[in-house]
């Protein structure tokens, strides 16, 4: 089953590009070919922000390298893209060796070189962010209502 | 999450002959594969981290679609780097792996930097998450469930020809499991080769009893008891114990497909929940009776202080 995207300001996203979709990828100017470490969605929020989204991977190791590859990709076929999101369970007890994330804000860290996990592509640093899927329940429950009244407005 | 080998050292070897031997391990491993599942299409030395954006530094990439000539190539460069660049280093043979009509990138990886061999074992075989599977593991058992098992021991017995004919690295543990396989957690396992017969095993259900933070799993007061143990004591124990013997081989038989040869076993599951089923049991059955009578670690810590007041200077 699909995990559910993270609400940014009381909002989702209003267009989803499903990457595991050729067409999808075909659509945003990529090569579904080069395209072998591929996050799970490009979502554009109303706020005209842009995130990759990686969800089903089991390992943080590899959604970085998904995430990584995919935003590279965009942003070199001129897509935007505002943030990189990991959403997983938790972080288990092997991993936590070398990711933590940074309380409230959401950015993954790296232990080993005390530093926030970024992308860099085309000279912009993008952050990758984490959430676990406890945390966005509780926002689509706590934001339900809005995200309703904005949806059917 | 996919296939992670770990090794030990049979004899004294330097440093460098051991990432020599390691590195035979991964080609052995690629050449199992090869053309069957995986292709591979070039071969990323990076020291420190593997991507740019987990701090890493690309060394080199090879262009190379042959495991021997790539591991060949990858050896004489990494023989040539100091010490310190090559203890940081981690080589990762990338792929596709091939399932009927789903192809999914993947990668054979070689960590020689301490800090992500403690995470990721000493080589770590996987693909990338796509479409319904979640890593090599997965899409191996979903789209080959009645290959699974012939595939896992041919690939063990060419690591274990890989050991005969390295004779410096042994093969310590193999395991096959969905997600990055965690101390407190045995239960994504969908097979294992393990050292020391039915005692690998209880090893490693051992070590997950008392480590997991999970009281529904585990009621604390279990954990507690772990504490003041050395759990190798305690798992020797155990396999000494022919009543203890009795109960796994009855409860694997119910849960696994085993193959003991000598001092190793190796294990796979016949379901996704197989080793679930198995670690629940093998708890109920043998670890929580066998802690059954010992101290609490609060227990242990009032009679080492008893102990203390007790003890008068001798006259």
């Amino acid at each position: 089953m699909r995990k559910k995207a993270p609400v940014f300001n009381g909002k989702l996203p209003d267009n989803e590009f499903i990457l595991d979709d050729v067409s999808d990828i075909k659509s945003l100017g990529l090569n579904p070919n080069s395209l072998l470490k591929v996050a799970d969605e490009y979502d554009h929020y109303p706020n005209c922000k842009y995130a990759v989204i990686e969800h089903k991977s089991k390992s943080l190791k590899d959604s970085v390298a998904q995430l990584e590859d995919t935003t590279k990709q965009l942003i070199d076929a001129d897509k935007p893209v505002d943030f990189a999101i990991i959403v997983t369970d938790r972080i288990n007890r092997t991993e936590s060796q070398i990711y933590k994330a940074e309380k409230g804000s959401h950015r993954l860290l790296n232990k080993l070189n005390k530093s926030p996990i970024q992308i860099r592509a085309k000279n912009k640093l993008i952050d990758i962010l984490i959430f676990y899927t406890h945390q966005i329940i509780k926002m689509h429950t706590e934001y339900g209502g809005r995200i309703n009244q904005w949806a059917s407005s | 999450m996919g296939i992670f080998i770990d090794l030990y050292r049979i004899e004294r070897v330097p440093y460098y002959e051991s990432i020599r031997h390691k590195l035979q391990y991964s080609i052995d491993a690629i050449k199992f594969f090869h053309e069957a599942l995986f292709k591979l299409e070039n071969v990323e030395i990076w020291i420190g981290a593997p991507s740019e954006t987990l701090g890493g530094k690309l060394m080199k990439r090879i262009q190379e679609v042959e495991p021997y000539m790539a591991g060949k190539v990858v050896s004489d460069f990494l023989m040539a780097l100091p010490f310190d660049e090559i203890s940081e280093s981690i080589v990762i043979f990338n792929g596709v792996w091939n399932f009927g009509d789903i192809n999914l990138g993947g990668y054979f990886s070689v960590p020689n930097s301490y800090s992500w061999r403690k995470a990721y074992h000493e080589i770590e075989i996987n693909a990338y998450a796509k479409k319904d599977f979640e890593d090599l593991v997965d899409a191996l058992w979903k789209t080959m469930p009645h290959e699974t098992t012939p595939l896992v021991q041919k690939f063990i017995k060419t690591l274990q020809q890989t050991t005969v004919l390295s004779g410096k690295l042994g093969l310590s543990q193999v395991l096959f499991s969905i997600g990055v396989p965690t101390v407190e957690d045995p239960t994504n396992l969908m097979a294992a080769y393990l050292t020391g017969e039915r005692k690998g095993l209880l090893r490693i259900f051992y070590k997950a009893l008392s480590k997991t933070r999970d009281s529904k799993v585990v009621p604390p007061e279990v954990v507690s008891k772990t504490k003041p143990l050395r759990g190798s004591f305690f798992v020797d124990t155990l396999g000494k114990e022919e009543i203890v013997l009795q109960r796994l081989s009855q409860k694997i038989e119910s849960a696994l497909v085993v193959e003991i040869k000598g001092n190793s076993a190796l294990y796979i599951a016949k379901d996704r929940k197989s080793f679930a089923k198995l670690y629940k049991e093998i708890s109920d059955t043998v670890l929580k009776p066998g802690l059954d009578k010992l101290p609490t670690a609060k227990d242990a810590t009032e009679l080492i202080e008893k102990g203390l007041k007790e003890y008068t200077e001798p006259q």
